[in-house]
């Protein structure tokens, strides 16, 4: 009898091999039970080879081909006469064959089928270590353990009571209605503001000194103060009540850290903390320009020497709380007391005595923007992140953790969403987030690895602040992010250097710019305080020195000698320029801001580049002119003082 | 007297090729041809001849085929050509052993001689 008689057609089709199915022959050949029990064996070898061959656990074709070997061996061995248990006997146990035969059998299968195997078995092994990894590093907590954020409150409180000056600009601004500024940006205080007797908003901006007299006086007095005094946090509820109306609406909103979720911990970090005196007093220093000019049209002398005073005093307030952007802000605060002299001087050169021009002279001589100082302000966010994100092992290192990448996930909501909660979504990610850290392990960079870049960037940073433009000393730190700015890989691997890196290329511009506004007053005073006792202008700035000036600043572009020649009467002080030639004290093109025309200090003008063959650099840069200055217009060909 | 497993592991493979040596083997044939050469010293369970076969296949020291002319299908070994070089490789080495260990008198005298080969194999 064959199998394929005896067997009904679906074992048949069961036991079919899929080309044979396509071939039309459904015979069952692979079914070696069938095989097993179709031939004339006794049932205890019957039993055997059924027990091997099932054990072997092989494809179809290989336990037919073994059933087939074992049926003949028995059959051979029947037919020499030999008795069925002397014949099972030897053969030995069926579940040891059974393992042997398997493993010679799958020795010979084809070779696709190995790599396919060990494919998978690299697989598998790769994804335990993988797994493994992750159950090791989910077991790294970050630990936080410096308070940057009291440390830069402590400034704050440094000083006595009697000597801050917050409550004073508080109660000032509250007077001005500044707190509706956060919200309103045409707010009549803000719109007082840098007003110019010849502009359509003097009349409003008069009005309004008039009708804030007394809180003009008191941002005067509080200008003089020591210390700012006033405590910053990350939440509406680190501010004291009176405070909070100064913050933007989000910031307002945004609650008390009272647990370990994302969003508390991003809250307590020193990047989301609020800064609202910086546009406050940038704002008041900016109404105390167009004091200051009021004051001067009415021959005000005191009252514009103490605005004058009052800003350069906001310009160290702000610099309480160190980090690049409250340098920026003082950088403005200051360049705005420089176009303020600098008005007063060129329309009313008689007002201020000798003695209030030296004193003048000499607070702008202290007033400094501390650019490294708000580096190490960066540094301490940086690493205060870095706290938040990587374990610690108490030798500078660490790794990426959960809650650290958790953190970075949140951080654009945090630092600026302020309201946002991102808590439903954090958790939401958080088997993502689980299932990516060890890859994140390896791609992004060791707490070491980051804090020594991060190090690097803002040690080439400080250098290129403190370096003059001529020197070029500064390339290094764009040097140092190229290649995280070219390659999204360095970019993920440094991630916390690509996300938290300031623009420092544009910081140690608006410090060159602020510099060479200082030098600019300081030669202008000086140049007046010459006139007045001998008449007439030196014919050159080297005359101003020691009485004067303790020495005549450089050219911030070149590092030569400042140019300086009496044109139509009037002074003139000016660099060569962009361009590095000497376009004889003419100003180059201006086609973007013509409105500006005739303002000393327009950081617009201050070259950014140095592409000398642009046709808008054209020309030079005026340090210091008691004439009014006009920019040609394009294709033009006036000079400045026409 | 039956090998230790470790020296069958060892003899055996040699020993089955040599047998195939002869000429084509079908699986009852190698056991009973190993326990008349070797006097049962040499003789092993089916359990292990057939994955040795198997394994020496998977090297590719012996070629099976299966015949179905006869009363019941059998599937025949034969060695390779890389088979008879890997034996005539086994058998010097395990005649340098044979000389070791009769010069320590271990052994005395050989009392299987090897079969001649028969180059490609040859009639069952």
């Amino acid at each position: 009898m064959t199998p394929t008689a005896a067997t009904p057609i679906w074992r048949r089709l069961w036991h079919t091999r899929l080309r044979d199915a396509i071939r039309g022959r459904i015979d069952g050949s692979l079914d070696w039970r069938q095989l097993v029990a179709t031939t004339n064996l006794p049932p205890e070898m019957v039993n055997m080879i059924g027990q091997v061959v099932r054990r072997t656990r092989l494809w179809r074709s290989e336990k037919v081909d073994v059933a087939r070997e074992l049926i003949a061996h028995f059959q051979d061995g029947l037919s020499t006469g030999r008795l069925p248990q002397q014949l099972l006997l030897p053969f030995g146990d069926a579940r040891v064959a059974a393992q042997l035969i398997r493993r010679a059998k799958k020795r010979n299968r084809p070779w696709p089928w190995h790599v396919w195997r060990w494919s998978c078995w690299s697989c598998l092994a790769l994804f335990s270590v993988y797994v493994l990894m992750a159950g090791y590093l989910l077991l790294g907590q970050p630990s936080v353990t410096t308070d940057y954020l009291k440390s830069v409150n402590a400034r704050a409180f440094a000083a006595p009571r009697a000597e801050r000056a917050w409550p004073l600009y508080r109660e000032a601004l509250l007077e001005m209605g500044a707190q509706s500024t956060a919200q309103d940006p045409e707010a009549p205080f803000t719109q007082a503001g840098n007003v110019r007797p010849d502009s359509e908003n003097w009349p409003a901006a008069e009005q309004f000194l008039s009708r804030h007299a007394a809180a003009v006086a008191k941002l005067r007095q509080a200008g003089q103060r020591a210390s700012l005094g006033l405590q910053v946090g990350t939440t509406a509820e680190s501010f004291a009540p009176e405070d909070r109306v100064f913050l933007p609406d989000q910031m307002q909103k945004r609650s008390q850290p009272s647990g370990n979720s994302v969003a508390d911990v991003g809250h307590s970090m020193l990047i989301a903390a609020i800064l609202p005196q910086l546009t406050l007093l940038n704002q008041a220093s900016s109404l105390l320009a167009t004091d200051c000019r009021r004051a001067a049209r009415a021959m005000d002398a005191e009252s514009a020497f103490d605005d004058v005073q009052a800003q350069l005093g906001m310009c160290r307030h702000v610099q309480e709380t160190s980090f690049l952007v409250s340098a920026l802000i003082a950088g403005s605060i200051q360049t705005t007391a420089c176009t303020t002299v600098s008005d007063v001087l060129l329309e009313h050169p008689d007002l201020w005595s000798k003695e209030q021009l030296l004193d003048l002279a000499h607070s702008f001589s202290r007033t400094h923007v501390g650019w490294r100082r708000a580096l190490e302000g960066e540094r301490a966010m940086f690493y205060d992140i870095v706290q938040r994100v990587y374990t610690d092992d108490g030798e500078g290192d660490g790794r990426l953790t959960q809650a650290g990448m958790r953190l970075l996930n949140a951080v654009p909501q945090v630092v600026f969403g302020g309201t946002e909660h991102p808590k439903a979504e954090g958790q939401a990610s958080d088997s993502l987030l689980m299932a990516l850290l060890p890859a994140a392990n390896f791609m992004v960079a060791s707490r070491r690895e980051m804090a020594d870049l991060y190090d690097q960037f803002l040690d080439q940073s400080a250098k290129l602040i403190d370096a003059p433009i001529w020197d070029g000393e500064g390339s290094g730190a764009s040097r140092l992010m190229e290649p995280l700015e070219n390659s999204q890989l360095r970019a993920l691997r440094y991630v916390l250097v690509s996300l938290f890196a300031p623009a420092t290329s544009a910081a140690a511009r608006k410090a060159a710019f602020c510099r060479a506004a200082q030098d600019g007053v300081l030669i202008g005073i000086a140049l007046e305080l010459y006139r007045r006792e001998h008449g007439d202008w030196p014919e050159s700035l080297a005359a101003l020195t020691p009485r004067w000036l303790p020495e005549v600043p450089v050219d911030r572009i070149t590092g030569d000698v400042l140019h300086y020649k009496i044109d139509a009467g009037a002074p003139l002080v000016y660099s060569v320029g962009i361009d590095l030639d000497d376009d004889g004290g003419r100003l180059p093109f201006d086609s973007l801001k013509a409105e500006t025309a005739g303002r000393l200090f327009d950081e617009f003008r201050f070259p950014n580049t140095r592409r000398a063959d642009d046709p808008a650099n054209d020309g030079d840069w005026i340090i210091w002119t008691t004439r009014p200055m006009k920019f040609r217009s394009v294709g033009g060909t006036q000079p400045p003082s026409d | 007297m039956k090998l230790e497993r470790e020296l069958m592991r060892g003899a055996g493979p040699v020993a089955v090729m040599q047998l195939l040596a002869g000429g084509e083997k079908y699986g009852y044939e190698l056991v009973e041809s190993l326990s008349r050469h070797s006097n049962g010293v040499l003789a092993m369970g089916q359990s292990t001849l057939y994955p040795m076969l198997y394994n020496l296949e998977a090297k590719e020291l012996v070629k099976s085929r299966l015949d179905e002319s006869g009363p019941r299908p059998r599937r025949y070994y034969r060695l390779t050509a890389k088979g008879e070089r890997k034996l005539a490789a086994d058998t010097k080495q395990w005649q340098a052993l044979w000389e070791s260990l009769r010069s320590l008198g271990i052994a005395t005298q050989p009392r299987i001689a090897p079969q001649p080969r028969r180059a490609g194999g040859g009639g069952r």
